[in-house]
């Protein structure tokens, strides 16, 4: 499963063995939390087997709530935040299932880019796919809501 | 004389009566516990105008909020799958196109 991650997309095996190495295995129980938000982002995460909701928070009758935005499955990378500053997620990330994860820590990462940098510009370019997807797609959804606001406003 | 006699016999035993009951009462008063109640056992009273409101208030609560977080996470997945459909065609059509999401009046 590592392999197919989108994290590791486009690496020869070898390379994603050398990254794999770096990190460690996690394995998170139903409602775990892995992160929360506001939290330092110093490791990135490779879900390899389970299901990790990522939710934001709302203020629902008077109570806060975390209401699910997204969701991690396996072959998905979370924590991205690890590699962007300021380094601070804005999420929260909680093990729907039971969990296993490959972590990587941010340090060690980054020294790996500078020693490999070929690897360190593909999973870069990695990074912005996922985040150009995710900016687009939230543009999109924001859109939307304006137009739902503009629609209840005015008719 | 039978009548004065008969008076007599009365009065004593009226007084005597008096004194039976007074000693009684005295009795009873210098008890040193006093009479235990025992625990009324209050049936509980049909509610017939009692409503989920009042009787569980918090649960039907929770049960709404509950229901909202479903709807509303309902809702972002319909729009996210939505945008990302945008994201492989996008036009005017595909960016506005509407969803049967619950929270949504159409």
């Amino acid at each position: 499963m590592t392999a197919q991650a989108d994290f590791f997309a486009g690496l020869p095996a070898s390379e994603v063995a050398a990254l794999t190495a770096l990190g460690s295995r996690v394995v998170l129980q139903p409602g775990a939390v892995l992160f929360r938000l506001g939290d330092d982002a110093t490791h990135l995460h490779v879900v390899e087997r389970g299901a990790v909701a990522l939710s934001m928070p709302m203020q629902v009758e008077g109570r806060h709530q975390d209401v699910r935005v997204d969701e991690c499955l396996p072959g998905h990378t979370l924590g991205w935040s690890t590699l962007v500053p300021p380094h601070r997620f804005t999420l929260k990330a909680t093990a729907r299932l039971q969990t296993e994860l490959l972590t990587l820590p941010r340090d060690v990462l980054l020294a790996h880019f500078t020693r490999v940098p070929d690897v360190g510009y593909i999973v870069m370019q990695n990074l912005a796919a996922v985040l150009g997807q995710r900016l687009q797609v939230f543009q999109a959804m924001w859109l939307r809501e304006m137009q739902h606001v503009v629609d209840l406003s005015h008719g | 004389m039978g009548l004065i006699l008969l008076m007599l016999g009365l009065s004593i035993v009226l007084t005597v009566a008096q004194g039976v009951v007074l000693a009684y009462l005295w009795r009873e008063s210098q008890d040193a516990e006093p009479p235990a109640l025992a625990a009324a056992q209050v049936a509980a009273s049909p509610q017939f105008f009692a409503t989920a409101a009042t009787a569980g208030a918090a649960d039907h609560r929770d049960a709404r909020v509950d229901m909202l977080l479903d709807q509303l996470e309902q809702h972002i997945r319909l729009e996210h799958a939505v945008a990302e459909s945008f994201l492989l065609a996008p036009t005017p059509a595909t960016l506005h196109r509407l969803t049967d999401s619950p929270l949504r009046v159409h």
